[in-house]
């Protein structure tokens, strides 16, 4: 029904399932049976036993003080007895013993022990229990007594077993076949979903039509989630790559128009303009190449986090690595740039995107301060937080115990209220700035930030103009 | 300078040729790993410039054989793997400095400047920094030909400057490359007293971070 190549199946289970039900009522059945053949024929045959005990005494007692006749007589009823056990088939033994006055006169199986175990005594529990009845008739001072072994051997021999089981076994076709349909049908909607996904293109992540059925719709629905979070994942990537492809040609086109203006003839002559069009080249180049480094910044900033646990990281010595690898720029153009920091803070880090972090927001800040400006990056640990309406911070609130802050402040333009939250997005630049970019430094400093459970903010620098970047890290 | 260039892209190896061309070194291009061994030990060379996906294998392969034969000579690796991995990977294999695809020109060249200039500082254990000349084998300073007398630990902060001249040194590096016995407050003492001795000016600050020295005209 199911694919056989398939180690485990659902149909197999259900069936195997159901045959195990039918022989555990079988067996159980059987059990029930046997105990309580075995109950009736022990009291069975004790009262039997009995009868006949009473029966072959009302014979003898006829008789009176003639041993030989009695032993005779004795000898003439068992041997009646035999022939009838023969003839029913009937394993069992009978001893009948005779005494008057106290001696033995008869006894049809002298091979058997003076003392055979009765019924319910702890010797019966290794062989067969006897039924043992004993008669007495004191005018002719007779005492019969008979002893009836009491055979259930039967019940556990193959004859008496298959007898018992024989209903089972001939009805067990009667109930799998009926029973193999049923679970052939009750799993065809299984199939038909799987077929339905099976017959799909790839591109198709529309959702699937839901299953009428109580037990297939958690599975329906989780499929179209995943379905859903698939596209638009897909979605995401596509418009990322159409943006990234978008912005490249700017750049582009730049080199295209500086490239012609240099190799056409009116430049030739011109030293000038020749030298205008290598820069406006270059700047080109240096623009197409930022873009690609920050676009791969972007995408590993992204990547899932790894299984491996992240190794602990003093924060504030890996802050002043990164600061030390920009400050050389900053003092071309005269900044200054402090570094204040009263803590380590050790936590689980990221280091590569961490360090796309700390790269994106110091060369922000060095790009958009004034010459001869000043940078203070702070990181302190502290639980008091300021974190007013801000629900990116909020989100990660109760994410650990300690927290680390980063500050970054500078005395650039700052950035508008009103766009606090537009320039996380990719490829958003705030308009009417001369500074060249990406688009992309924010948007790579919030992923980054978020690997590093950090919630990233942006406020007005305190004395006047300026931005102040704030980024808070959980430390677990 | 000698420059052993191994380059596989044509494009890239060909306007290279050119600008060392024009700044008057002498470059041997090869475009594969195999034969530069051979070529290593038997010219003598200033630098190697190592891309590291070569036809023929990883650039990476090449230098660690350079190294475990006892090639010194200084290495810088240009490659567009950028990634951190990458990066500490060529380090460790023994890269002097590492250069990423792409890069611009200037800093190409200042680079491998810096790097041929550390070996051969090494060398001849001397280095010279404005006014100030550096011995480094009897640890002596002259500022403009004069003497200047330095104590052991200002000696070896110094040094350890302007080596690496134009690049910002962290207190930690410094702490712990230079003063390993030393704490807190002394880096900043030590640095006060040798500015005291040769001029202000030559080293610079970055509070909270670390110091750097820088030529009075960078």
């Amino acid at each position: 029904m199911i694919k056989s190549a398939n180690p485990l199946s659902l149909f197999r289970r259900l069936m195997l399932g159901f045959s195990g039900v039918i022989a555990l009522v079988a067996l159980a059945g059987f059990t029930y049976v046997a105990i309580e053949a075995k109950i009736t024929q022990g009291a069975r045959t004790a009262s039997e036993n009995a009868a006949h005990a009473r029966e072959v005494l009302l014979h003898l007692a006829e008789i009176g003080a003639d041993p030989a006749r009695i032993q005779r007589s004795a000898a003439r009823l068992e041997a009646v007895r035999l022939e009838m056990f023969r003839e029913l088939d009937y394993h069992s033994r009978v001893r009948l013993r005779v005494w008057q006055h106290g001696a033995l006169l008869y006894n049809s199986l002298p091979s058997l022990p003076d003392v055979l175990p009765a019924a319910g005594s702890p010797a019966a529990r290794k062989a067969n229990p006897w039924a043992i009845a004993e008669e007495r008739d004191d005018a002719s001072g007779l005492v019969v007594e008979r002893s009836h072994e009491v055979d259930d051997e039967w019940m556990l021999s193959f004859s008496g077993v298959s007898f018992l089981l024989s209903s089972t076994i001939f009805s067990l076709p009667l109930l799998l076949l009926p029973a193999w349909l049923i679970v052939g049908i009750g799993l065809r909607p299984l199939r038909s979903i799987a077929e339905q996904i099976e017959a799909r293109s790839v591109s198709d992540l529309t959702a699937l039509p839901d299953s009428p059925y109580r037990e297939l719709s958690p599975l329906v629905d989780a499929i179209n989630r995943l379905m859903s979070r698939l596209s638009q994942r897909i979605e995401r990537e596509h418009e990322f790559l159409t943006d990234a492809a978008h912005e490249l040609k700017t750049p582009l086109a730049a080199i295209q128009i500086n490239a012609h203006l240099l190799l056409s003839r009116s430049v030739a002559d011109h030293p000038q303009r020749s030298a205008e069009a290598g820069q406006g080249l270059r700047e080109g180049v240096a623009r197409a190449t930022h873009m690609v480094h920050q676009l791969l910044a972007y995408e590993r900033a992204r990547a899932e986090p790894s299984a491996e646990p992240l190794p602990q990281t003093d924060l504030s010595g890996f802050v002043r690595s990164r600061l030390a690898s920009a400050a050389p720029l900053a003092m071309q153009r005269g900044i200054e740039i402090e570094f204040q920091s009263d803590v380590d803070c050790n936590m689980a880090m990221h280091v590569e995107s961490m360090a796309a972090l700390l790269d994106n927001l110091i060369s922000n800040a060095i790009k958009y301060s004034p010459e001869n400006g000043r940078i203070c990056v702070r990181l302190d640990a502290d639980a008091s937080v300021d974190t007013g309406a801000d629900a990116s911070a909020s989100a990660n609130a109760n994410a650990g115990t300690g927290r680390c802050r980063l500050t970054i402040t500078d005395q650039g333009p700052g950035i508008a209220p009103a766009l606090q939250q537009k320039v996380f997005e990719r490829f958003y630049r705030v308009p009417g700035q001369e500074q060249s970019g990406s688009g992309l430094g924010l948007a790579i400093a919030e992923r980054a930030s978020e690997r590093n459970h950090g919630a990233i903010m942006l406020r007005a620098a305190e004395n006047g103009a300026g931005l102040k970047v704030i980024v808070e890290f959980a430390t677990p | 300078m000698k420059i052993l260039m191994i380059e596989d892209d044509l494009a890239i190896g060909r306007a290279l040729l050119a600008v060392f061309q024009d700044e008057g070194h002498a470059v041997i291009w090869l475009r594969m790993a195999e034969g530069a061994l051979a070529r290593l030990q038997t010219e003598q060379f200033d630098a190697v410039l190592l891309d590291l996906g070569l036809p023929d294998g990883d650039g990476n392969v090449l230098l660690k054989q350079m190294r475990a034969q006892g090639l010194s000579l200084p290495v810088l690796i240009m490659t567009a793997r950028d990634s951190l991995e990458d990066r500490l990977n060529g380090f460790n294999t023994g890269a002097d400095d590492y250069l990423i695809k792409p890069f611009e020109i200037p800093e190409l060249l200042v680079r491998l400047r810096a790097i041929v200039r550390r070996a051969h500082g090494n060398a001849e254990g001397g280095w010279s920094f404005g006014e100030l000349v550096l011995d480094e084998r009897r640890m002596l300073v002259t500022r403009a030909g004069a003497p200047v007398a330095l104590s052991r630990t200002e000696f070896a902060l110094l040094l350890a400057l302007v080596k690496e001249s134009g690049r910002v040194l962290t207190r930690a590096e410094l702490e712990q490359g230079v003063l390993p016995h030393s704490e807190g407050q002394t880096l900043d003492v030590h640095i006060s007293n040798l500015r005291k001795k040769i001029g202000e000016r030559l080293i610079r600050t970055v509070r909270g971070v670390g110091y750097m020295a820088q030529r009075p005209h960078d």
